[in-house]
């Protein structure tokens, strides 16, 4: 019996391997999706371009425009003469913002009873960029208020109290540290949720499984022979993303990486159940894709709190969020690697997961015999 | 003409004998469209924080209530120990603190600065970031309403005007965005999986030896998809522009006009895809790697700026790169063609390229 199941393993791993293609295709998205997620989900707001309209060429205007490059967060591109020269830049996508330093700048600022004025117009489409650039240059005026207050040794502003944050975990807010680690439980889902239910399909659809059926070999025999192969593929793959986020994008490790490799195949196992389930409901790959797509990959890109935040949405999603896989695993991964939790910090999500894993595993293989009888 | 006609017939007949095809084409779409519309958003809302009150005088209650009103965050608990906050960061019940000192009160009565810590979870770079900003805005507007004078001392005023998107909300950048990528993955992933179905279970074979002209069968089984992913787009503007209320600033005719131009590109890729693959698995594995390259360098989620220059570069190899911008200037900014035609030529030599190389190597595949 065991035998079997093991037959079954390999007959798929030859079917694998065989498939030079798919084989790449296994091993290269993965890798490929790494880079491109560490590079291009780059959300470190810095060089926000700007086009600066200096109507007070002043000591202090200069002093205010050198802070804010020094700052590294703004670039200027342009110097245009006059705001109406300015405003087409903005459309033509050559410039996020606009400041304006007014003509009476350096004059308010050294009366004793009016306030000088700086203007910001930002390109609010992007509205994640506009809001971070709009507290940057917030708190660089600021900044410079109180400086050029002590210059002109006129009070500035006197900063009443001290705030003082301190980053754990992530001091430099790199956002790479956030995403690569996450991409784990998207590409773990892709590769158990999708691989097997297609491939489960495909049998279906060659007519192949019949043939499977009639020999003595039990459904689940079958689903466990079917899998195996891809489970091995998958905990290849999260070693790889480890290593990968680890040698190449510099993310630290902090927490205990037998913990990860203890923990993970609670998400494999939930995973590897969904595309099951989904097997079992279908008759083609092309219908087991679009839903395997809509019911895993999706949502676990979307809703798991991945790269968007849980919080921010509305209560509905954040309902579904709950019982997404992903959102557990997310969990699992980011504490383990980024904030170094123990086993107690996790033991509640590898329930859950292990929990959801045996409900749809029973429901998958339930309708599974029914449809083959 | 006759020939192609009959091969309409026959893929349409496909499609809508095959209910969930058609569940795919349009249902789905419109379910992603409900549920990504409110799920992809950088706002920064609800945030989990965990408030240590040392002092628990009126002066620490008021700028908590002010904290709670702004409607930013979410306390989820008072933790009197300074050592058990950070359990709050471990098991992530809270992103951010706020520890408030014993002597707050008595030390904004007499003048002297009182300090107060903020802890941030950094994991989430973005949102920390937001909030931290959020929090301190909050604390210092506190403290400038409760003492007029102090303030009314910065030198330099801040006077910041949002144009395109004045309330910032993420959701009029975000939508027309997902509308692009939805338009890309039906047209790519149907295409190719409805040719290569055709190779798996042989019928390919029986199709070419009839008469029908390789570039027949070809025209035959992309128009329909053309034709279907056209009206999810209608279908998804109407939900865009009705339920959601995001205005198109621009004009419509070109919006079309861009889509249209768009989908040779799709369709394209979905060809090519299928002449270089033999089973439906593959090609939605290839497919899915060019989506997936497709999205992350559009700028969908990540300003293409922020990227480094390698993949900036790499950018200007997506045809998704300039539709999402075509859609989303149109969308926000409503800039006239004088802003767009650079997009819109490269849309036109990418759509080219595409269909002409994929229908050279499709005619050989078949041939």
């Amino acid at each position: 019996m065991k035998s079997r199941i093991v037959n079954l393993a390999f007959k798929e791993y030859r079917h694998i391997m065989r498939d030079k293609r798919s084989l790449v295709i296994v091993f290269l998205i993965p890798i490929a999706m790494i880079l491109l997620y560490g590079y291009a989900i780059n959300l470190d707001v810095k060089n926000i371009e700007l086009v600066v309209v200096d109507y007070d060429r002043s000591a202090e205007s200069r002093l205010l425009l050198e802070k804010m490059l020094a700052s590294g967060y703004f670039t200027v591109t342009a110097y245009p003469a006059t705001a109406a020269d300015a405003n087409g830049l903005l459309y033509s996508r050559k410039a996020r913002g606009i400041m304006v330093i007014p003509r009476d700048f350096s004059r308010n600022l050294r009366s004793p009873v009016s306030r000088a004025t700086v203007q910001l117009l930002l390109d609010g489409s992007n509205s994640n960029t506009a809001n971070i650039a709009a507290g940057y240059f917030e708190m660089i005026v600021a900044e410079v208020s109180g400086q050029i207050g002590r210059i002109t040794n006129a009070p500035g502003m006197a900063v009443p109290f001290e705030v003082r944050p301190r980053i754990l975990y992530n001091p430099e807010l790199k956002s790479v540290n956030f995403i690569v680690p996450g991409l784990a439980a998207v590409l773990l889902m892709l590769i158990c949720a999708v691989m097997t239910s297609m491939t489960i399909a495909r049998e279906k659809e060659t007519g192949t499984l019949e043939q499977i059926l009639t020999s003595p070999i039990k459904p689940y025999q079958i689903l466990v022979g079917k899998v195996l192969p891809y489970l091995v593929i998958a905990f290849l793959v999260c070693a790889s993303i480890v290593s990968f986020a680890h040698f190449w994008f510099g993310i630290p490790v902090r927490g205990n990486l037998l913990l990860l490799a203890v923990t993970t195949p609670a998400y494999l196992f939930c995973a590897l159940s969904i595309g099951i389930a989904i097997s079992a409901s279908v008759r083609t790959q092309q219908v087991a894709v679009s839903l395997a797509m809509v019911l895993t990959i999706l949502p676990s890109v979307m809703l798991s709190g991945f790269i968007f935040r849980v919080d921010s949405m509305p209560r509905p999603l954040q309902f579904i969020s709950m019982i997404l896989p992903a959102t557990y695993y997310l969990e699992i991964i980011r504490g383990i690697m980024l904030k170094g939790v123990g086993w107690e910090g996790v033991w509640r999500q590898c329930a859950v997961l292990v929990g959801m894993g045996l409900l749809v595993l029973f429901i998958g293989i339930k309708k599974f015999s029914t449809r083959l009888d | 003409m006759n020939i192609i006609r009959c091969m309409l017939r026959k893929e349409f007949l496909q499609i809508f004998r095959d209910p969930m095809m058609l569940r795919t084409m349009f249902f789905i779409p419109l379910v992603q469209l409900f549920i990504l519309g409110y799920a992809i958003t950088f706002d920064v809302k609800n945030v989990p924080l965990v408030v240590r009150d040392a002092d628990n005088s009126a002066l620490s209650r008021h700028l908590l209530e002010k904290v709670k009103m702004s409607g930013r965050f979410r306390i989820v608990g008072f933790e009197p120990s300074q050592e058990r906050l950070k359990s709050y960061f471990e098991d992530g019940r809270a992103c951010l603190s706020l520890a408030i000192p014993r002597d707050f009160e008595r030390n904004v009565t007499n003048g002297k600065p009182p300090a107060m810590q903020i802890l941030v979870d950094g994991v989430d770079s973005n949102t920390s970031l937001v909030a931290l900003g959020y929090l301190q805005r909050i604390i210092i507007s506190t403290w400038s309403e409760l003492l007029p004078g102090q303030t009314s001392g910065a030198r330099v005023e801040s006077r910041i005007r949002v144009w395109f998107n004045p309330n910032l909300e993420s959701r009029y950048y975000m939508l027309p965005g997902i509308m692009a990528v939805l338009l890309t993955m039906t047209t790519a992933l149907l295409t190719s999986m409805g040719i290569t179905r055709e190779r798996e279970i042989g019928t390919l074979e029986q199709l070419s030896v009839t008469p029908i002209r390789p570039i027949q069968l070809m025209l035959g089984k992309t128009l329909p998809f053309a034709i279907l992913s056209f009206g999810q787009l209608l279908l998804a503007l109407t939900v865009i522009l009705f339920w959601y209320g995001i205005p198109l600033e621009g004009s419509l005719g070109l919006l079309l006009l861009s889509a249209l131009i768009f989908l040779f590109s799709t369709l394209g890729v979905g060809l090519f895809v299928s002449t270089i693959c033999s089973t439906q698995q593959q090609a939605v594995m290839v497919v899915f790697a060019f989506i997936i390259f497709a999205i992350l360098t559009s700028g969908l989620f990540a300003p293409i700026e922020n990227m480094p220059p390698f993949v900036q570069k790499l950018t200007y190899l997506n045809p998704l790169r300039y539709f999402m911008s075509i859609v989303r200037e149109l969308f926000l900014k409503g800039s006239g063609i004088e802003y767009l035609w650079r997009d819109g030529l490269a849309l036109v030599f990418w759509g080219f390229s595409a269909i002409s190389l994929s229908t050279l190597r499709f005619r050989k595949s078949i041939g």
